[in-house]
């Protein structure tokens, strides 16, 4: 019988505070979303199996990050992945208007910039190889230090800081008419 | 004027990868350096774009209750059980999730084109060209000369992108055709690779199919295929594009500094 302090209400309270940071990834490593829901699933199924072996004091963030990017690494290489190309479902997001946008903007006129600019930060993060695109977004966005970021993406500290530099270059040259404004 | 400090100690700043007495030195010197000022604004101004949330970050609500699903089915499979005949799984099993993920993937591959035909001809026809080593025509550099040799190859207006010489060298002009149609290529070269600016008529074709971008006061549409970036936009009757093996950040400063087309 599964022990309670492993069983699926432990995990919960373990994992569950961090599934905004899953989400937020998967949903820029996967082109769709229903792609990222199961990465998602699939993280959370491997980090429970692998639960008992989780040393005490573990830093439970950063572990699961490191699932969700091996598992996302694991199907690039098994699926039919052609990396430059938009899948359909992202196509047809992203040439319909933005109506689920939250109504910060006054303006019709503004709530389309502010999707188009949305749009752009996208593409622009997508132009970018994963390790950079994931490297950035650790960073900037979910705030690991160097130090998580290197053990969570398998590199040197010096890799982890390289690709920082040269992808916030890459991001801040494509977006400079947006950076400008 | 710039800072004399190397770049990277400000980064480590930022990232609040300096120790307490070195960042506490740096947060001094920001008080009174304007270069590194500037740099932290830009660095702000990123991060504040990268962090803006969008719909697509709200987590669905059905996605816990379905991960808990399957720890429940994981716990129940995994518990130890008496001696008796395996009970049937209820649900799909991981392996067969994964195959028909894969099916589904390859199907929607197969039954719907997900890249333009526009794009796909203008990426092929420089796959072609450089297979079979197709040379440009080395055209004067000025608009006038270029302009002058598509005059009988073409029956529309060529524009001229005039990119600044040092930086993007003139590689030549040269006359395609595909899309069913004469398609004037002005190539140019860039950080070693080849940078073309393609013109065609837009009779009967349309850009609605690919996905819009602003860029400044511009409307673009990209795409990227076989390792070559894709940028299109309409000028009156004419579809305009530049494609090259550089990557989108290099084709958006190309178009910024294009003179003479809008």
């Amino acid at each position: 019988m599964t022990e309670p302090e492993h069983g699926p209400e432990a995990f919960e309270r373990v994992a569950k505070p961090h599934l905004l940071l899953l989400w937020r990834c998967a949903r820029r490593l996967v082109r769709t979303g229903h792609e990222a829901e199961d990465l998602v699933q699939e993280t959370c199924l491997k980090a429970f199996r692998a639960w008992h072996q989780l040393q005490p004091g573990t830093d439970a963030r950063a572990w699961l990050v490191t699932i969700l990017l091996n598992t996302a690494r694991d199907w690039a290489r098994k699926t039919l992945r052609q990396p430059e190309t938009l899948g359909l479902d992202e196509l047809t997001a992203l040439s319909q208007p933005d109506t689920t946008e939250p109504a910060r903007a006054a303006t019709p006129e503004q709530a389309a910039g502010q999707a188009e600019v949305g749009r752009l930060v996208r593409l622009a993060l997508d132009d970018l190889s994963p390790e950079f695109r994931m490297t950035v977004l650790l960073a900037d966005v979910e705030e690991f230090t160097y130090r998580e970021i290197a053990d969570i993406m398998g590199c040197p500290i010096g890799t982890v800081m390289s690709r920082l530099y040269r992808a916030r270059h890459l991001l801040r040259t494509t977006l400079q008419a947006v950076l400008e404004d | 004027m710039a800072c004399e400090r190397p770049p990277a100690q400000l980064s480590l700043y930022l990232d609040g990868e300096l120790a307490p007495p070195e960042a506490h030195e740096m947060a001094l010197h920001l008080q009174t350096c304007p270069a590194c000022q500037a740099e932290v604004a830009a660095h702000r101004r990123l991060q504040g774009l990268l962090r803006t949330p969008r719909p697509e970050d709200e987590v669905p609500e059905r996605l816990w209750p379905a991960i808990h699903q399957r720890l429940v089915q994981e716990a129940r499979a995994t518990a130890p059980r008496p001696a008796r005949r395996p009970r049937h799984r209820l649900g799909l099993s991981l392996g067969t999730l994964a195959a028909l993920l894969l099916v589904a993937v390859a199907v929607r591959l197969w039954l719907t084109p997900t890249v333009p035909v526009m794009v796909q001809e203008v990426v092929d026809s420089q796959l072609r060209a450089r297979l079979m080593g197709a040379s440009y025509t080395q055209v004067p550099a000025t608009p006038d000369a270029i302009r002058h040799w598509f005059d009988e190859k073409v029956d529309f207006a060529v524009l001229v992108p005039a990119l600044p010489p040092a930086r993007y060298p003139f590689l030549g002009a040269r006359l395609n055709y595909f899309l069913n149609r004469r398609v004037a290529e002005i190539a140019y070269t860039s950080q070693g690779h080849v940078l073309s600016f393609v013109m065609f008529a837009n009779t009967g074709m349309t850009l609605s199919a690919m996905a819009p971008v602003r860029v400044g006061s511009r409307t673009v549409y990209v795409k990227t295929y076989k390792g070559y970036t894709t940028v299109f936009w309409q000028d009156g009757t004419l579809f305009c594009g530049l494609v090259s093996e550089l990557r989108l950040p290099a084709l958006l400063e190309a178009l910024r500094q294009a003179q003479g087309v809008t």
